[in-house]
């Protein structure tokens, strides 16, 4: 399929990258195992924080893996002068599209409701002549019974109001002239980010999806199968490989992974810049 | 919206189920996050971004975000970009540059950025999508403890619609001024230092002292840049009263009016003769205080009380009176009867010398009024006296007696039945009050007799050398006491390290809790402030914190909003005090 081998874009925005398309959200999670967070509103449901919409924002290390293996590219966009004409073209065709619509939508609910409107408009017309009779007036009586014609179709209906058009809050860039400008990422370049993304690339390369660790204090969760399914199994810890730690430190981490009922992982570099792991497990002597 | 939570399973173990479930999240999720966000136009209100502000100007009618959202200046309405880039996310607001609505991406990248960090957006959003109301932080309220005890802060407003009002009135009355000083154009230049007067005087708070002092560095400046030997004498001679305030003033001003003054001067010096020069310049300067200081009348800023005169003359010139504009409001009618005599200074149109108050407590049973002075007396029935003196008796008028015994009694009463919680004060107070004619002395007293008290301790002996106790015997009233007589390291209290500098590190927002009486324009205390952080920021030391919470003095929660990559949770880091254990066995 020419979808999957498609690269998808990562957009630069200052010094955070973003997903902005929903099918893209999608590739990247499914195929990818790349997790990322959504921080904007939902549009159904804006005001909570439990389920967000786009963008999907991405960490360093996500989006150097996705460059690096060459399922996406990092770029940055170079906004130009407006396209006026289009997006005036494009707002009279909608509402004329709308306008079609609605009277659509007019006309197939009369024919739907035809005989209920016959009937009351005959109602009305015999209501009518009833007090014109008792005005004293000279009616036929067959008049009461004349039929009363209506076809939906020609029906003259008014268009809607332009103020009750519909609008479309565009999430992507439309009536803007603009320039893709790919970026390379400067990463890693610390010793802590290369540490870091050693390790992140270890345990993707596991087959495993791996979160940021903050939630649980540590580096990085790292689940078995999809988050939304799954429990993480562990929670990363990166150490330096001659970083020295205290007892205090392994107490801590072992503490944390008791509570949150996870395997604590403290994970290093050695001198062949292999990434090495060790867990901890607390044990009581009784 | 797709399900989130909910029991999960263990581990993939690659049945269908599974994978289906999978599969389904994924479908639903990507439903929900590609809906287009779609609106009837009435209910958009449209807001056009000014990239060289960093604000959105809004262009159409407000809603209701209104009472919680955005400022205004000089008719126009603005949003910060915060708001209205979480506005465009919820659906309300359609952002306008260079002639098209923004796209969501494009205001991520044009509203996020120089004036926006991401991390501080997104922590106003969290808080605004919980129902927060989120304002950038106002700085401090100057209300005290006492004040937000009795709920003062909430009439916040009201005081500075008191502050306006006053502000107003000044300005005001300074455009009445100068009108005035136009329509006085041929007064000649003496209008430009008037304008310099009534405009000083609007700046100064204490009316009063501005009164003397300005008018004393008229007469001086006056007398000083066209009539050096009267400027001499008013200034040597020391008949011009002045208090330490009033001089540092009169330097000031003296040096203002003297710019102003001395082209003046200098023209009247070398037009007409010394005399009638200053004659002129006199009058002038008195009609047009004069009328300055009615106005000023008007607005019921003057305190008119004291009058007060001033009267310079020399043997050189002619007699010159400068009268203070008081003395003017003080004749309602403006009349300009001025007491005028010779190297004399009055502060008042009456003469205490000739007032005679009759004495009540050196005379024993009756007391002799003479009659009184007819001129300070107003005209009415039953103001003519006919004898020279009246007796009255004293008894009559003051039953001193009565109340004295009364009063004896109720003290001795109360004396008996007061309960010390040290005795020996009573005892020392009584030898104090014999032996002492004025407080100085009796404090004294007090202070040996404390001395005296501490040597009479029960073990002398163990304050005889360098190292004593920790707990002196006198100050164990009670186990607190003793604790804290013990306590070598004090409790840390933010109050003893109050400042009002400013600190460096101030915090991102105030946040209030959503309710209706909410006003935008008086916000009030927040229920708690955000300061936003990053994962990677180190923790604020114990300094910072303080200085922040001391600063604001308003016992308001401060949280650190730390956002990783998209992920916002906040942390607060409280001040308390340890209990004191007391234990009594």
């Amino acid at each position: 399929m020419s979808h999957q081998d498609k690269k998808l874009n990562i957009f630069l925005s200052g010094d955070n990258f973003f997903v902005w398309d929903a099918s893209d959200v999608r590739r990247i999670r499914e195929e990818f195992r790349i997790v990322g967070t959504l921080v904007g509103c939902l549009p159904r449901a804006p005001r909570q924080n439990v389920q967000l919409g786009l963008p999907l924002q991405l960490m360093k290390e996500e989006v150097h893996l996705l460059s690096e293996k060459g399922y996406a590219d990092i770029v940055e966009i170079v906004y130009k002068e407006s396209d006026v004409t289009k997006f005036q073209h494009d707002i009279s065709t909608s509402y004329s599209a709308q306008v079609d619509l609605f009277k659509q939508e007019r006309r197939d609910e009369m024919k739907r409701k035809l005989p209920d409107i016959i009937e009351g408009k005959k109602k009305k017309r015999n209501k009518l002549l009833e007090d014109r009779q008792k005005n004293g007036e000279v009616i036929d009586e067959t008049d009461f019974d004349k039929p009363i014609e209506l076809d939906p179709d020609t029906v003259d209906i008014p268009n809607i109001h332009e103020e009750q058009m519909l609008i479309q809050l565009h999430t992507v860039p439309i009536y803007r002239n603009k320039e893709y400008k790919k970026v390379n990422l400067q990463y890693p370049e610390t010793e802590e980010e290369i540490l870091k993304y050693n390790v992140y690339k270890y345990f993707w390369e596991l087959g495993h999806y791996i979160t940021c660790g903050m939630k649980f204090g540590g580096d990085y969760l790292v689940y078995p199968g999809d988050p939304s399914r799954f429990h993480s199994f562990f929670v990363v810890v990166c150490k330096g490989y001659n970083e020295e730690m205290s007892a205090l430190d392994i107490i801590t981490m072992g503490r944390l992974g008791t509570t949150v009922k996870k395997t604590v992982v403290i994970c290093s570099l050695d001198d062949r810049c292999q990434v090495c792991s060790t867990s901890l497990q607390w044990t009581s002597i009784s | 919206m797709p399900a989130r939570g909910g029991t999960k399973d263990f581990m993939p173990d690659g049945s269908w189920l599974q994978n289906k479930c999978i599969e389904n999240f994924h479908q639903e999720r990507e439903r929900a996050i590609s809906e287009a966000r779609v609106t009837r136009r009435k209910d958009l209100v449209r807001g056009e971004w000014k990239p060289e502000l960093g604000l959105v100007e809004l262009i159409h009618e407000m809603k209701n975000f209104w009472e919680h959202m955005g400022f205004n200046d000089n008719k126009r309405k603005w949003l910060h970009p915060e708001e209205g880039l979480l506005l465009m996310e919820t659906n309300i607001l359609e952002i306008w540059y260079d002639g098209v609505p923004l796209s969501l991406q494009e205001a991520y990248s044009m509203l996020i950025g120089q004036y926006l960090q991401l991390e501080y957006y997104q922590v106003y959003a969290y808080l605004r999508r919980v129902g927060y109301v989120v304002l950038r932080h106002q700085g401090r309220y100057d209300y005290t403890k006492y004040e937000r005890k009795i709920g003062l802060h909430k009439h916040g407003k009201k005081k500075k619609k008191g502050n306006k009002k006053l502000v107003g009135k000044s300005e005001i009355s300074e455009n009445e001024t100068h009108t005035v000083n136009d329509n006085m154009v041929d007064v000649g230049e003496n209008v430009e230092y008037c304008d310099t007067i009534t405009k000083t005087e609007m700046k100064t708070d204490c009316i009063e002292d501005a009164v003397d002092s300005k008018t004393v560095d008229v007469l001086e400046n006056s007398s000083r840049e066209s009539v050096t030997p009267v400027s001499d004498c008013c200034g040597n001679d020391g008949k011009i009263e002045t208090d330490g305030n009033l001089d540092d003033n009169m330097d000031k001003s003296t040096e203002k009016t003297g710019k102003v003054f001395s082209p003046q001067g200098e023209s009247v010096y070398l037009s007409s003769p010394m005399k009638d020069c200053f004659d002129v310049g006199s009058v002038d300067l008195q009609n047009i205080v004069s009328k300055a200081f009615s106005l000023k009348d008007e607005n019921e800023e003057l305190h008119v009380g004291e009058t007060c005169d001033m009267d310079v003359d020399s043997s050189e010139n002619p007699s010159l009176d400068v009268a203070c504009p008081k003395d003017y409001i003080n004749n309602s009618e403006g009349r300009t009867d001025i007491a005028c005599s010779k190297n004399e200074q009055k502060y008042c149109l009456w003469n205490f010398d000739e007032i005679v108050f009759p004495n009540f407590s050196s005379a024993d049973k009756t007391v002799s009024i003479l009659k009184p002075l007819v001129t300070y007396i107003p005209q009415g029935p039953g103001t003519d006296f006919k004898s020279q003196s009246y007796v009255y008796n004293k008894s009559i008028y003051i039953n001193t007696k009565k109340e004295k015994k009364k009063d004896k009694r109720q003290d001795e009463k109360s004396k008996k039945y007061l309960e010390f919680s040290n005795p020996e004060v009573m005892t020392r107070w009584q030898r104090a009050k014999k032996s002492c004619k004025n407080w100085a002395e009796y404090k004294l007293a007090i202070i040996k007799d404390k001395e005296t008290m501490k040597r009479a301790d029960m073990f002398p002996h163990l304050y005889k050398d360098d190292i004593e106790p920790l707990v002196k015997p006198e100050s164990a009233k009670s186990t607190f006491a003793v604790l804290n007589q013990l306590q070598v390291i004090k409790d840390y209290s933010p109050e003893a390290h109050r400042t009002n500098e400013a600190p460096e590190i101030q915090p991102d927002f105030d946040v209030y809790a959503p309710s209706t009486k909410f006003k935008k324009s008086s916000p009030g205390i927040p229920d708690f402030r955000v300061k936003v952080a990053r994962s990677d920021d180190s923790i604020p030391d114990m300094n910072v914190l303080t200085s922040i919470v001391s600063y604001l003095q308003d016992d308001v929660s401060l949280y650190w909003g730390i956002v990783d990559h998209g992920n916002t949770s906040f942390y607060n880091i409280e001040d308390f005090t340890l209990p004191d254990d007391i234990t009594l066995e």
